[in-house]
C-alpha cells in the first residue's frame, strides 16, 4: 500500500463553481460566478453599488443559497448543509456587513463577547477574548464599557471588526467597512486587515470605492452586474 | 461549563428583557394569573370537598322487602344469604316495628304501635353494592333475590344511582373542559406575546445566527422569560386560592354546620402547590421555546 501523500495544494477556503442568484425569481443579482478564495489570501471583491457585492458575501456565510451552482466553504456545500450545521460553520467565519448589526442594548464588550459566549465559551473566557480582539483593533478601554450608538461611525466599524475576529476565524469577510470612515480611517482598518493575513487568515473584503487605496498582497475580483470579472 | 455559561447568558437576558419592559411583563403576568386563579380556585375547593363528596355519592342498593310471616330467625337467615351473595358489599337490616315508630313520628298521629295490633309494615333488608356495578349483576342480584322463600319483593335504585353517576360525570368533564380551555388560552396568549416579544428583537436575532448561535442558544432566553412568567402568575394565582379559601372558611363552616355536616376548608396541599408552579415553569418553557422559534423561523 502506498501512504498517502499530502496534496500539493491544499484544497481552497472558499469556491464559488457557476454560481448563479436570483431574488424575487427573475432579478439576477450573481451570474455564473465561479472564482475561488485561497487560505491567507486578501481578496478585494469591487464593483459599483448594485453589482452583487454583499450577495457574494451572502451566499459565504449561508445567509442565501444560490439559485444555482455551488458554493463550497471549508469543504461544505452550503446549499446541502443541514440547517444544524450551519452556524458551526458560521462560527470559522468573522463577518461585516454594511449595516453593522450592533446591539446598542448591551456595551461594547458584551457585543464583542457574543459569538464567543453563543461558541460555547465561559462568561470570563469569553471577555478575555473580547477585550484582546478589542486591544487588536486598537479600541480605548475606555469604551468599552460604553454602548456601541455612543461611538463614532470609525469606532463602531472596529467593534463590529472585533467582534469578527473574537472567535479567530479562519475567514474574514468585510462588506463596505470602510463606508464611512475618512481616508486614515480606511488605511488603518486595511493595515489591520492586512494583519490578520500575515496572520494566517482569509479576507475577502467587498468594495465600491476606487479612494480606497489597494493593499499591495491582495488580489483583485472586479463584478459588475453580477458578473465576475477576470 | 458552556451548558451552564449558556444557561446563565439566557437567564441574564431573559432578566434583562424584563427589565426593558417591566409594565408589559407585569400586565401578561396578572392577565396570566386571573386567568389561572379561577380553575385553580375551584379544583381546591373540590379537592377539599372529596371526602364529604365521597359520603353523600351513592352506591347502588337494592332493598329486599320480607314477608310480614317471617321469624326473626328468617330475617337473619335472609340477611346472611343475601351478604354471601358475591359483590354484596353489606348489608343493613331497616327492622319494621322501628319503620313504624317513624312513620307514626312523621305522620303526627298521637297512637303508639300497641295501639294499631299487628304491625303492617315489613323488615327491609338493604343490600350495598360494591362499585363499579353493571346493570346487568344489579338484575341478577335482584333476580336470584325475587326467587326465595319469605320475600314479597325487590327494588333497586339503578336508575337513580346512573343519574347521580351522570351528574358527577357531567361535572367532571365540564371542569376539566373549562380548566383546558383555560390552558389553552394562556398558552395562546404567551405564545402570541413571546412571538411578538422575538419579533420586536429581530436586529438581535440576526446577530446571533450570524456569529454562529444555534437556535436553542437564541430561543433560550425567551423560554426562560415565559417561564418567569408563568412561574410568578401561578405564585400570584396561588396566593388568590389562598385567600379566597381563608375568606370562605368561615362561611362555609358556618354552612355545614346548619346542615349538621362539620366540614372545614382547608388550604391546598403543599405537594399540590409545587405541582402547579412545576407544571407552570415546564409550560412556560415550553410555550416560549415554541413562540421564539415561530418568530426565528418565520424571519
Amino acid at each position: 500500500m502506498t501512504p498517502a501523500t499530502p496534496p500539493a495544494h491544499p484544497p481552497p477556503l472558499v469556491s464559488f463553481d457557476r454560481v448563479t442568484k436570483l431574488y424575487d425569481g427573475d432579478r439576477a443579482a450573481l451570474t455564473d460566478a465561479t472564482f475561488t478564495l485561497n487560505r491567507s489570501e486578501f481578496v478585494l471583491l469591487t464593483g459599483p453599488s448594485g453589482a452583487g457585492k454583499s450577495t457574494v458575501v451572502r451566499l459565504v456565510c449561508g445567509l442565501e443559497v444560490p439559485t444555482s451552482g455551488q458554493v463550497v466553504v471549508a469543504g461544505e456545500d452550503i446549499a446541502r448543509m443541514r440547517r444544524r450545521a450551519l452556524p458551526f460553520l458560521r462560527r470559522s467565519l468573522g463577518v461585516v456587513l454594511q449595516n453593522l448589526m450592533l446591539l446598542n442594548d448591551r456595551s461594547v464588550l458584551d457585543n464583542v463577547a457574543l459569538p464567543a459566549l453563543a461558541a460555547g465559551l465561559s462568561h470570563a473566557d469569553a471577555r478575555e477574548r473580547a477585550q484582546a480582539a478589542l486591544a487588536r483593533v486598537a479600541l480605548e478601554p475606555a469604551v468599552r464599557r460604553v454602548r456601541p450608538d455612543a461611538l463614532s461611525g470609525g469606532e463602531q466599524q472596529r467593534v463590529a471588526l472585533a467582534r469578527a475576529i473574537v472567535n479567530r476565524p479562519a475567514l474574514v469577510l468585510a462588506d463596505e467597512p470602510t463606508a464611512h470612515l475618512d481616508e486614515a480611517g480606511a488605511l488603518h482598518l486595511l493595515q489591520l486587515l492586512e494583519q490578520f493575513v500575515v496572520a494566517g487568515v482569509t479576507v475577502m473584503m467587498a468594495t465600491h470605492g476606487e479612494a480606497v487605496p489597494l493593499p499591495a498582497r491582495a488580489r483583485v475580483l472586479r463584478i459588475e452586474s453580477g458578473r465576475v470579472l477576470r | 461549563m458552556s451548558a451552564l455559561t449558556a444557561q446563565r447568558y439566557a437567564l441574564g437576558r431573559a432578566v434583562a428583557m424584563v427589565r426593558d419592559r417591566p409594565l408589559a411583563f407585569l400586565l401578561g403576568v396578572a392577565l396570566v394569573a386571573i386567568a389561572l386563579a379561577l380553575p385553580l380556585a375551584v379544583a381546591s375547593v373540590l379537592w377539599a370537598a372529596r371526602p364529604a363528596l365521597a359520603q353523600v355519592q351513592p352506591a347502588p342498593e337494592v332493598s329486599v322487602f320480607v314477608s310480614i310471616r317471617a321469624a326473626t330467625r328468617d330475617v337473619d337467615a335472609l340477611k346472611g344469604r343475601l351478604e354471601s351473595i358475591p359483590g354484596v358489599a353489606g348489608v343493613t337490616l331497616q327492622p319494621k316495628d322501628a319503620a313504624l315508630a317513624q312513620l307514626i313520628k312523621r305522620s303526627g298521629f298521637v297512637t303508639t304501635p300497641a295501639e294499631l295490633g299487628a304491625n303492617p309494615l315489613p323488615d327491609v333488608l338493604i343490600a350495598r353494592l360494591q362499585l363499579p356495578v353493571s346493570e346487568q349483576s344489579l338484575d341478577a342480584v335482584t333476580t336470584t333475590v325475587k326467587g326465595w322463600p319469605l320475600v314479597d319483593s325487590v327494588r333497586s335504585d339503578l336508575d337513580w344511582y346512573r343519574k347521580v353517576r351522570a351528574l358527577a360525570r357531567l361535572g367532571t368533564t365540564a371542569f376539566l373542559v373549562f380548566g383546558g380551555l383555560v390552558v389553552v388560552l394562556v398558552t395562546l396568549i404567551l405564545v402570541g406575546t413571546v412571538r411578538l416579544h422575538a419579533g420586536t428583537r429581530a436586529d438581535e436575532v440576526a446577530v446571533l445566527e450570524l456569529v454562529g448561535a444555534t437556535p436553542r442558544f437564541i430561543v433560550r432566553p425567551y423560554a426562560y422569560s415565559a417561564a418567569l412568567t408563568l412561574a410568578l402568575a401561578s405564585v400570584l394565582a396561588l396566593a388568590a386560592v389562598f385567600a379566597a379559601h381563608a375568606a370562605l372558611r368561615a362561611p362555609i363552616a358556618n354552612l355545614a354546620a346548619l346542615y349538621g355536616a362539620p366540614f372545614a376548608l382547608p388550604d391546598p396541599e403543599p405537594i399540590h402547590v409545587l405541582a402547579v408552579l412545576a407544571g407552570a415553569v415546564i409550560l412556560g418553557w415550553a410555550v416560549g421555546v415554541v413562540g421564539a422559534r415561530a418568530a426565528v423561523s418565520g424571519r
